[in-house]
């Protein structure tokens, strides 16, 4: 009874380790990542090499996505995740990634990349709500908007308050 | 057995599973206070909240261990605070109850995980609470509290600290030590405060020290400029004052003296007259410094879903689609783009993701915590510190509730519950 009681302290002991690993180291490592990678992007911004930048980029996204599938709440990681992919030109990847990130959070910023990475996809219906709802939100986005004709629209529907996002508990959402 | 809780056991001194169990609950509790992370988008809060996750997830641990080899006492230990354990088992329940339901569970899964690990930690400082006769386990996490206290007092003297900011950060917000922002730090102090003084109150000997301490806290307080920090220790206060002398009139002339205070502090001052000035004009959104989309949405939210809440975690998620439509309505709230992951209020919070049951276990906690201080006092320091802290701290506590998320931050709830659980542990049973 004795071993089986000790046994069982050590299970216990262990299976705390793996806990901390998963419920309190993880989340503080991947926040830290979000930080350096921030700074990595940061640099790329200098970069005019295109192959230096998509090794870097690729670099970054290998490093975020386990943290982005271990912490899915992160919503930084999966702005830097789309980001990147939006630097290597992999825009359905990065819209891919925005919609993940809608299922966490509704930050303007999220809606308005979204908008943008359609825009680049060449999917402009689409990207008309998306850009619409930042824009309801935040005024001052609309200047970030390059084509003159989407940006009219744009301000029209956000003017109107026409389009809003979806309520987290409608249908289809 | 005489003294607090006369008939109450209490673990072996010798036993080395509580005492590693007691250094554990002590010590990380005290750490959260002082722990940060440099170099990072949010040096402070969620450093604090991992710490203080592995340290439930280690008092689980060990709790589990001391049920295998000290079940009896365990249990013998627990068997007085039957109502407080059944609230936390509530809460806990609830939460995962709550979290199935939820509008999104992935969101749900960190909040019951907060959650089970108050809950755990709760239950290993009851556990611990009455070993040896001191009361090192109440003053540790006050030494954490000093640090800040003394970082907060240099931070208004022009020191920046381990914090960077921008150039434009007005004075207030650079005051922040090791918590994060002066909001956090304001209701941290407040929640050190209460028990330094209700330390004061009960140590007789050694009442000159928790005396400085509270000055200390309260000085640190005063340059928080927190709002909702001081009111909440000024009703802290009257409780106590009331509680411990049963006299009103000496709480009224407190309460005079804390009103000439804010008045002959101009930084103070400027603030009661800046939020006087905007109720006068009948703007409401900025006294409450621009709050009130965050409290509509959650009570929306509360309509919305009256019995399971849309689920823990997820008013942060709900915030920007509801507020978007509440816009309509109230146009006044078109003044604010602030995306509020909390509503600033805990108590719409509660209602808003865990519904009405959600809320009567918060409210429940805080009931069954004040009541600790209509018990019958023994003549020792533990049950003098538990009749004395207890009302005050529940008060309080519902108070800075009102504008602040206390609930949601680790360097504040892990006060809160760490004294709450002193509490109960050193009221005794009468």
């Amino acid at each position: 009874m004795k071993w089986l009681k000790l046994a069982l302290s050590a299970a216990a002991i262990a299976a705390a380790f793996i806990a901390i690993r998963y419920v309190s180291w993880t989340p503080v490592q991947c926040h830290a990542l979000t930080m350096t990678v921030a700074d990595s992007m940061e640099r790329m911004q200098s970069t005019t090499d295109p192959i230096r930048l998509a090794v870097a980029a690729r670099e970054n996204i290998a490093r975020l996505e386990p943290c982005r599938r271990a912490v899915p709440w992160n919503i930084n990681l999966h702005l830097l995740v789309a980001e990147n992919y939006a630097a290597r030109d992999m825009h359905e990847n990065a819209i891919r990634v925005y919609h993940d990130a809608l299922r966490y959070d509704y930050r303007p910023e999220i809606y308005f990349n979204l908008g943008q990475e359609l825009l680049k996809a060449g999917r402009v219906e689409e990207a008309i709500g998306p850009l619409t709802i930042a824009c309801t939100i935040n005024a001052y986005l609309i200047n970030d908007i390059a084509p003159l004709d989407v940006r009219q629209r744009v301000l029209t529907l956000a003017d109107h308050r026409a389009i809003l996002p979806r309520l987290p508990d409608e249908p289809g959402h | 057995m005489t003294g607090a809780g006369a008939g109450v056991p209490a673990p072996r001194p010798d036993d080395w599973l509580f005492r590693i169990l007691w250094l554990l609950v002590a010590v990380a509790t005290s750490f959260i206070g002082v722990v940060y992370q440099r170099n990072n988008i949010d040096s402070f809060r969620i450093v604090k909240l991992a710490l203080y996750e592995a340290e439930a997830i280690v008092c689980l641990a060990l709790i589990l261990i001391l049920l295998l080899w000290r079940k009896q006492e365990v249990f013998a230990l627990l068997r007085p605070h039957r109502l407080p354990m059944a609230i936390v088992a509530a809460a806990v329940l609830w939460t995962g109850i709550t979290s199935l339901t939820s509008s999104n569970r992935t969101l749900s899964v960190p909040a019951m995980i907060w959650v089970a690990s108050c809950a755990v930690v709760f239950t290993a400082t009851l556990l611990v609470a009455r070993l040896g006769r001191g009361s090192a386990i109440a003053i540790l996490p006050l030494i954490a509290a000093t640090i800040n206290a003394l970082f907060a007092i240099a931070q208004r003297a022009g020191w920046s600290g381990p914090a960077t900011f921008n150039p434009l950060t007005p004075d207030r917000y650079r005051i922040s030590a090791i918590i994060g922002n002066p909001n956090d730090l304001g209701v941290y102090l407040f929640l050190c405060a209460v028990p330094a003084l209700a330390l004061a109150v009960a140590a007789r000997g050694r009442r000159q020290i928790f005396n400085a301490l509270a000055a200390l806290f309260v000085i640190a307080l005063l340059v928080t400029q927190t709002a909702s920090a001081l009111i909440a220790f000024s009703a802290a206060m009257l409780i106590m004052i009331v509680l411990l002398t049963r006299r009103v009139r000496v709480a009224a002339a407190v309460l005079a003296a804390a009103a000439l205070v804010v008045i002959a502090i101009a930084p103070l001052r400027n603030r009661a007259l800046s939020i006087a000035g905007d109720v006068r004009r009948g703007s409401l959104m900025a006294a409450t410094s621009y709050r009130l989309p965050a409290y509509a949405v959650a009570w929306r939210i509360f309509l919305d879903h009256p019995l399971v809440g849309s689920g823990p975690g997820t008013y942060g998620w709900w915030y920007l689609s509801e507020k978007m439509r509440l816009d309509h309505v109230h146009p006044e709230f078109e003044l604010t783009a602030e995306n509020f992951g909390e509503a600033h209020n805990d108590h719409l919070q509660t209602l808003a993701v865990s519904g009405i049951p959600g809320y009567l276990i918060f409210a429940g906690a805080l009931i069954t915590l004040g009541a600790l201080s209509f018990r019958r006092t023994d003549d020792d320091l533990r049950s003098r510190f538990a009749h004395a802290v207890a009302l005050p701290l529940a008060g309080g506590f519902a108070v800075v509730t009102l504008a602040q998320f206390p609930l949601e931050l680790a360097s504040t709830a892990s006060i809160a519950i760490h004294f709450a659980a002193l509490g109960c542990a050193w009221a005794g049973e009468r």
